[in-house]
């Protein structure tokens, strides 16, 4: 029987998990003995065609920077495109060959992988959802589900502590932020709500201690301490080293050398968290909305888990205390909590045939509920009486934090005498913006050839539906003629390209 | 895109109906009581006199507010023509004073226009069947036009002529500009009524006198935003330039030279005035709230912000000014904190970041206060209320597609993080 597995494919690390004979979660070790994989590929020009991912494509670094890739989980669901060699690589494609080496690894050690569940951070937009399910199925991997990386975690240490009542789940890995707030009675988990911020993790404090110690070669030595990307990606795996050092010392020295010589760097941890005191803030407004989101008092939170590697910096543990006048918990591992959970929910979502007796009758000791984490709109036009004009206006389909699977008609009626189409335009955000134009686009599209010759006033049924696997499935219908417009927001290859044709720069 | 009309959708049970009070259909029954056409329904034939159409101004109250409406009614015996079928009751309304000049009148609320043109237009097609024999003793309303949105020709008085073409449901009959275009065999009765009105508002063939006040204060309001900051950048110049543009093409034909003439000079006027810091800001505050139209209001506020933003950088002293200038013209704030914001997106910078500040700390605050839009004499907890919400709403902006956005809301946030630091937990 194959293996259900769960990945955590992170910015920075990414890890795999897989369930057990006995149901439990198992983290494994890749080919080189780690637990974590480095999250970067490379293309060395000593083997042309060939890639290698993991730590020997992060070793590349120093040798030809320029033929690797790395951190292409913050440009999933973008048209980013990476040119290695002359060959352009898509952040999903870069992910997929993470992916795979993940599993390769596994499968040559404990048998073939059946079902992964992947995830992702909780606020990745839809096209990141979209790109990640790409990635999985491009790595040829049997795809069961995605999971938000907060709500994995929730679920691992359900599973494993006896918790309850309103839990944190405090997220800060290489790349991104997550803040959950989730409802945890003995193995019962409810995810509330999730906030976060995808460009703030353990890198980018380490460019930060970079900045400075260009900043203090420049003083002392009046010349650039950095001069290409070799040497940027040598002093940032120093400034990661600075960073780790601190979490254990008061203070760092390193000997920095330049084009003008050598020069003793130090940077006391007092320093160190007086310079990340802005990104500290941004996590603490974070904090801010999400339990306004929940109309939550720091008090109403009983435990506070931690997840990522970058919860290790003293600071953080520090101004959790301060704020929620209590420790949060330690005791499992915050760089596996995440693949060890997705294992768990691989294994609630499998096909039950797939598993043993014995794994059933642990997972059933564990359930998960989620909600939305979007609010999905549909644009329509209204009369702003204010400005005295007609104007677009993001009308809420889906409302954030609605348990899921979820589902909602509305009715709208067309606007003139013999209206024959209609446009649609699907909207996401994280907040509820009845200004279209501070939501994400999503589908755009027409329902058209309706009836001729009708008055306006003609009522369209608009259905939004939100699944347990987070993806949303819309209906636009003409409810007169039955005419009607499924849209399907999950993976579809077909999808026509946005890019212009040849076509479009002819003339008339 | 030919061919496909108007192509947007309309919440028809909340949005449009409540704000344009009634949209069409639904206006007759809410404002003219589509009750009154079975209780007026009688079979006493004597003294009930032959079918008439008349048109009457008449005042109503609709959502507290009074709101004047032309009514369209009809009473008498049904002539036998009409009895026992679907009906059509097609209206139009013609502006005869001086046909040379133009008779449409137009109407941009949907509903009330015709679908090739801005041309009233109002179809009831929801009447029941008329009865043989009977008719309705009194006036009945069946048509409506709402005034507020009515545009004639010109101000003062009008000759209106009100005709009701009535056909078939389902026949087709169309019209251009009020006049039958198609399907005129079709009509069945044709019933016209003479009006005398006074329109008091400037016609459509008019520039009014108010309008002109306007757009001068406008053009007087963006330049000396345009140099709050020391400076008329040329973008800022251009921004104006552009709208004056528009309103040279929008005047009557041959009225566009002597506005092109008027709006130079105000330019000119404008330009001398704030470069030398001479130009009154309360002058033209008033100016805007002695004949500015709400909506007015918004359009010379949305250019200034326009202008504002153009340069690429969100300076500090424009927004201060523009927050002031808001309040004073009676703005909603919530509406102008949403156009703010707009205009925030759009520019290149928003401030000078955190690292290269080389000012107070007391200056840094003032700074980000202006920026993200509070006041630094608000309790810490209404600042962090106010921070909450904002971070809430930027941080929703972190996944737009359009790169320039999502920039900004990036900027914006460690704004907001950065005056977390400073107004709360130093």
């Amino acid at each position: 029987m194959g293996k259900i597995a769960g990945i955590d494919l992170g910015t920075t690390f990414s890890a795999l998990s897989i369930l057990n004979e006995s149901g439990k979660a198992e983290i494994v070790k890749n080919f080189d003995g780690d637990y974590l994989t480095e999250s970067v590929v490379a293309f060395p020009s000593e083997e042309e065609g060939k890639a290698i991912t993991g730590k020997d494509a992060k070793d590349h670094l120093e040798i030809e920077p320029d033929r690797v890739i790395k951190e292409v989980k913050r440009d999933m669901g973008t048209d980013k495109t990476y040119t290695v060699a002359g060959k352009e690589h898509t952040p999903f494609g870069i992910s997929s060959m993470i992916l795979k080496k993940l599993v390769q690894d596994s499968e040559k050690q404990h048998g073939k992988i059946e079902d992964v569940v992947v995830t992702i951070p909780a606020n990745f937009s839809n096209e990141a959802r979209q790109d990640t399910e790409k990635a999985i199925k491009e790595a040829g991997l049997n795809f069961k589900y995605i999971i938000e990386e907060p709500t994995a975690a929730a679920l691992h240490y359900a599973s494993s502590n006896s918790l309850a009542g309103k839990v944190m789940i405090y997220d800060f890995g290489g790349g991104t932020f997550d803040i959950t707030i989730a409802e945890i009675n003995g193995k019962d988990v409810i995810c509330k709500t999730s906030h976060g911020d995808q460009r703030l993790g353990g890198t980018d404090i380490d460019r930060i201690i970079l900045d400075k110690m260009k900043d203090a070669y420049k003083k002392d030595k009046g010349v650039d301490l950095v001069n290409n990307k070799a040497e940027e990606y040598n002093f940032t795996f120093l400034a990661e080293e600075i960073k780790k050092g601190l979490t254990k010392k008061e203070k760092i020295s390193k000997m920095i050398s330049g084009k003008e010589g050598d020069m003793k760097f130090t940077l006391t941890r007092e320093e160190f968290e007086k310079n990340i005191s802005t990104m500290m803030s941004k996590i603490d407004s974070l904090i801010d909305v999400t339990l306004d989101e929940l109309n939550l008092k720091e008090s109403d939170i009983s435990n506070i888990l931690l997840v990522g590697g970058s919860t290790r910096i003293p600071i953080v543990k520090k101004n959790i205390l301060k704020r929620f006048n209590k420790e949060p918990l330690t005791g499992v591992n915050v760089d596996e909590a995440v693949s060890l959970g997705a294992a768990l929910y691989a294994g609630k979502k499998a096909d039950p045939k797939k598993l043993t007796a014995a794994q059933s009758e642990e997972l059933k000791k564990i359930d998960l509920k989620t909600v939305c984490n979007f609010y999905f709109g549909s644009v329509i036009l209204r009369e702003n009486t204010e400005k005295q004009k007609l104007e677009p206006y993001n009308e809420t389909m889906l409302a954030k934090n609605t348990p899921l699977p979820c589902s909602q008609t509305k009715t709208f009626y067309t606007m003139t005498d013999g209206q024959t189409a209609v446009e649609c335009e699907i909207k996401q955000s994280l907040a509820e913006q009845g200004d279209p134009d501070f939501a994400t686009t999503i589908w755009k599209g027409l329902l058209d050839n309706l009836p001729p010759n009708r008055p306006q006033g003609r009522p369209i049924e608009v259905t939004f539906s939100y699944d347990e696997n987070g993806m949303m499935h819309c209906k636009y219908k003409d409810v007169e003629s039955n005419i009607e417009m499924p849209v399907d927001l999950s993976i579809d290859k077909d999808k026509e390209s946005d890019a212009p044709t040849a076509n479009d720069f002819t003339i008339e | 895109m030919e061919g496909i009309l108007l192509l947007i959708l309309i919440f028809f049970g909340g949005w449009i109906i409540r704000a344009v009070f009634g949209g069409a259909k639904a206006a007759v029954k809410t404002v003219a009581g589509q009750g009154s056409l079975s209780e007026n329904l009688q079979n006493e034939i004597v003294g009930m006199g032959e079918f008439q159409f008349r048109a009457i101004k008449q005042t109503k109250q609709i959502d507290n507010q009074s709101k004047d409406m032309l009514f369209m009614q009809f009473k008498g015996l049904f002539p036998a023509g009409l009895t026992n079928r679907n009906l059509s009751f097609l209206f139009t309304i013609y502006d005869n004073t001086n046909p040379q000049e133009g008779s449409w009148v137009i109407c941009h609320v949907p509903g009330f226009n015709e679908v090739t043109s801005p041309t009233f237009q109002y179809i009831a097609e929801d009447i029941p069947k008329l009865q043989s024999g009977y008719g309705w003793k009194s006036w009945v309303n069946i048509g409506m036009a709402p005034l507020e949105f009515l545009k004639f020709p010109k101000k003062g008085n009008r000759k209106l002529e009100f005709q009701c073409a009535i056909s078939l449901q389902g026949s087709e009959v169309t019209t251009q500009h009020g006049y039958v275009n198609r399907g005129k065999e079709n009509i069945i009765a044709v019933y016209n009524y003479k009006m005398d009105f006074v329109n008091q508002n400037s016609g459509y063939l008019e520039i009014s006198e108010e309008r002109i006040k306007v757009e001068k204060s406008i053009i007087y309001l963006c330049f000396y935003i345009a140099a709050a900051d020391g400076e008329i950048d040329p973008k800022e110049g251009k921004i104006i330039k552009n709208w004056v543009e528009e309103q040279r093409d929008e005047a009557p034909q041959n009225r566009k030279e002597e506005t092109k003439k008027r709006l130079n000079e105000n330019i000119l006027n404008a330009v001398k005035q704030a470069k030398s810091k001479d130009l009154s800001i309360s002058q033209v505050i008033k100016d805007i709230n002695d004949n500015a139209t709400k909506a007015e209001k918004y359009e010379a506020l949305e250019l200034a912000l326009a202008v504002m933003s153009a340069d690429g950088v969100a300076d500090q002293k424009e927004l201060d000014e523009l927050d002031i200038i808001s309040k004073k013209i009676g703005i909603d704030p919530k509406e102008y904190k949403n156009l703010r914001d707009k205009n925030i997106t759009k520019v290149d910078v928003v401030a000078e970041k955190e690292e290269t500040n080389t000012g107070t700390i007391e200056d840094r605050k003032k700074k980000l206060a202006s920026l993200i839009g509070f006041n630094t004499s608000s309790s810490k907890d209404e600042i962090k209320k106010y921070l909450t919400k904002e971070f809430a709403k930027w941080n929703a902006m972190i996944n737009l597609k359009d790169q320039k956005k999502k920039d900004r809301a990036e900027e914006m946030l460690k704004l907001i993080a950065e005056a977390r630091k400073l107004f709360i937990d130093q």
